[in-house]
Formats: structure tokens, C-alpha cells, sequence
């Protein structure tokens, strides 16, 4: 009887069971930074915030002119 | 584009640690941690200087430099931020850092680190903004809400400056214009005694 078939059929299905899903894995590169992205990033681009904190540094911690409240 | 910075005028500093204060409690931040600490040279010593030091945000920042996992990232406005989720607690930045910012709460026994924690320039972490999850990994985002980092805001003798950089270093100038002269606090003189 003819074994090679047989033998070809177990011999893939033990090498399924190697299979390793690599699609989730992350690769490491030197300074790349791969962790989630800052939704911070996207709204500082959005006009009026850099100009509302500004504006806040000014009132808040610049000197008073005399006379001022 | 015009970078976040922190400064802290020595001639006003009185030493008081309300920065402190007001910093651990607007971010909860856990026992044992100081994202920011009061330095005094030559303290009790009349004429003593006092400075608040936390991250300072460095333009090439060592500790991202070193981090094996590289869980840093840098705003386009010059902020250091990192990802707790990717920190692995080795302690790397910690020894990079020239100012002691990072720090690690134990969290078990024998000494163990946990995730490293510092100043985030009251800016939060790669979390949805204003979210629970980012209150509780790192604190506050104020920026989100258009505020300041709330150490500088409550300054009560505005020696803490924090915000665009060039707006900081002209309010800096003015005042030393004022005062008549540079202070000599971390000059030449202090470098390079006789």
C-alpha cells in the first residue's frame, strides 16, 4: 500500500500547528514610537488653541501694569 | 512654531511648594511620586536660592533617547509625553535625566517598579482627551481645556512661568531689564567660583 500520500497528509497537519499569527505582532524600530497616537496632536492643530493658551500666559502670568485689576 | 517651556525665576522663588502641592493634587498623583520638587542651593544660608524643577520638556530629550521600548513620544509643541501601556519600568530614564523627573511608584513588594511617571506638562497621554482612563494613567489634560500646567497658573509670586516659550522668555527679560542686570544664581560666578 501506498504510504506517501498518508505520510504527506500528517506531515502538514503537524506543521499547522506551527502556524504563528504575525500580523498582531509589533516590530521594534530604533525611535520609532509605536504606541497609540496622542488625540492631543490633532487638536493642537486645530486653530484657536495655541492662541487661547497665549493668550491665557499673558493674563495669568505676565506683570500687572499698575492700575490694573 | 514656538515650544512649551517651563522656567523658574530664583530671584522670586520662595520656596513655598505650593507647585508641589498644587500639582499632586490636580493630577492625583500616588504616594511617593513628585513630578515636581523645590531645590535649594545653600539652604538656610542668607541669600539662599530656590528653584521648582519637574521635566523640562528637553528639545533632544535623553530619556527618549534611552528608552529600550521607546515609549516617548514628542508633541510638534516640544512636549515629552510617553505611553504607559509600552513603559516596561527599567529605570533607563531615570538615570538619563538630568533633572530626576521620572519616577516609579512601588507597586509590590521587594522594590519593584512600576510604570514611570512625570510631568506631562498638565497634557495627559496618548488617551482619548478628558478621558477617565487618561486622569488615571496620567493625570490631568489642562491643555485640552485651553489652561496652562496649574503649578505656573498658581504661582503666587509668578516665579513659575510655563507656556509658549517665546512669551515666557520675553516676560523673563522684561523682568530682568527691571531688576537692572542678569541674576548671577546659575551664572559664570557660580560655575566657576574663586
Amino acid at each position: 500500500m501506498n504510504r506517501v500520500p498518508l505520510l504527506l497528509l500528517g506531515c502538514v497537519a503537524a506543521l499547522a500547528g506551527c502556524y504563528e499569527r504575525v500580523g498582531d505582532v509589533v516590530l521594534h524600530e530604533p525611535h520609532v514610537y509605536k504606541g497609540k497616537a496622542d488625540p492631543l496632536i490633532a487638536r493642537m492643530e486645530q486653530p484657536g488653541l495655541r492662541e487661547r493658551l497665549r493668550e491665557r500666559l499673558v493674563a495669568v502670568q505676565a506683570e500687572r501694569e499698575r492700575g490694573q485689576p | 512654531m514656538a515650544r512649551m517651556k517651563f522656567l523658574c525665576d530664583a530671584e522670586r522663588c520662595i520656596e513655598c511648594n505650593a507647585c508641589v502641592t498644587a500639582c499632586k493634587n490636580e493630577n492625583e498623583v500616588p504616594w511617593g511620586v513628585n513630578r515636581r520638587r523645590v531645590v535649594t542651593l545653600d539652604d538656610g544660608v542668607p541669600g539662599e536660592k530656590s528653584i521648582s524643577v519637574a521635566c523640562m520638556h528637553c528639545s533632544d530629550a535623553p530619556c527618549m533617547a534611552v528608552c529600550p521600548v521607546d515609549c516617548f513620544y514628542q508633541t510638534a509643541d516640544g512636549l515629552v509625553l510617553h505611553d504607559k501601556d509600552l513603559c516596561i519600568g527599567c529605570g533607563y530614564c531615570f538615570y538619563a535625566c538630568p533633572f530626576g523627573a521620572p519616577q516609579y511608584p512601588q507597586k509590590s513588594a521587594f522594590g519593584t517598579r512600576g510604570k514611570m511617571d512625570k510631568c506631562t506638562f498638565c497634557a495627559g497621554g496618548p488617551e482619548a482627551d478628558g478621558s477617565e482612563e487618561e486622569f488615571h494613567k496620567y493625570g490631568r489634560n489642562r491643555i485640552a481645556e485651553g489652561k496652562l500646567p496649574l503649578c505656573a497658573e498658581m504661582c503666587s509670586t509668578k516665579a513659575l512661568l510655563a507656556g509658549d516659550g517665546d512669551v515666557v522668555a520675553d516676560i523673563f527679560r522684561k523682568r530682568v531689564i527691571q531688576r537692572g542686570g542678569r541674576p548671577q544664581t546659575w551664572g559664570w560666578d557660580k560655575a566657576y567660583p574663586e
